[in-house]
């Protein structure tokens, strides 16, 4: 069987032209990885369901209303919306921790996450859930730039623009936190293999 | 011909491939980015899928607009 391909770009406009199926087959491509970028930031599965939805809805409302204007890739743009409102979110609760800038100014770091939730330690029994685990563990700068780069899909160019560091700083802390979860992940198979075929 | 690349180049190559450049890595380059590529894929594997119940409210959301400009 032969699968085609259809680019972000037609599948918005046949969803301006109509077609639900479309709109459909992008969210498909993009949820889990937007989902995934804003539960890492907010810790809490049912708040991270919450924003997936707004986050979907005001694309829907700028698309129908004719103000899509984005030339890039679907993911980078509906995952920033989703980064804006996990932001939003943190402001609201007031619980949103700053940093103060060396000159003064205060800056939001959306990347000191909140608390472990219950369902959060649940997940913990989960194989897969201890990556998650191992990116929270991250440095905050590292971690910042491996859930742009990796699941916002950010170029190192956008996430240097957008943290205001060089590229040559976004890569670098990028190569640090892969190097990072390298250690955890070798950490945790070695401690698996040792349960599973002891001495 | 031989090039140095730097740590960070095997990043930007990881992530922002170039075509070709893979070829002139050296054998120690290939394999600190397939070790790359490893944590790359569990990453990948570590990916949250939200709830149908989640996906349903969206989807009615879309098909619900396109009624309206219709």
């Amino acid at each position: 069987m032969i699968k085609i391909h259809v680019s972000d770009a037609a599948l918005i406009s046949a969803y301006i032209q109509g077609d639900d199926k479309a709109f459909e087959t992008l969210v498909k491509r993009s949820k889990s990885k937007v989902f995934t970028s804003v539960y890492l930031i907010v810790k809490d599965r049912y708040v991270a369901e919450d924003l997936l939805q707004e986050t979907y809805i005001k694309a829907i409302d700028v698309i129908k209303s004719g103000r899509y204007n984005e030339e890039g890739k679907f993911l980078p743009w509906v995952a920033r919306i989703a980064h804006n409102l996990a932001i939003d979110y943190f402001r609201k609760e007031k619980r949103y921790p700053t940093i103060v800038l060396e000159d003064g100014s205060k800056v939001f770091n959306s990347f000191d996450f909140a608390e472990d939730s219950a369902e959060d330690l649940q997940m913990k029994s989960d194989q897969i859930a201890h990556v998650r685990e191992m990116i929270k563990k991250l440095p905050e700068e590292q971690r910042e730039v491996l859930v742009l780069r990796h699941y916002e899909e950010l170029s190192f160019q956008e996430i240097a623009e957008q943290t205001g560091v060089s590229i040559n700083t976004a890569l670098g802390r990028m190569r640090y936190a892969l190097i990072n979860l390298r250690k955890m992940i070798e950490k945790q198979e070695s401690a698996y293999d040792a349960k599973l075929y002891p001495k | 011909m031989t090039q140095n690349f730097t740590p960070n180049d095997l990043i930007k190559i990881l992530y922002e491939p170039t075509a070709g450049l893979n070829q002139l890595l050296n054998a120690e380059e290939c394999s600190e980015l397939a070790s790359f590529q490893k944590v790359k894929n569990k990453l990948e594997e570590a990916l949250l899928e939200p709830s149908n119940r989640s996906v349903d409210v969206i989807l009615a959301y879309a098909k619900s607009k396109s009624a309206l400009h219709t």
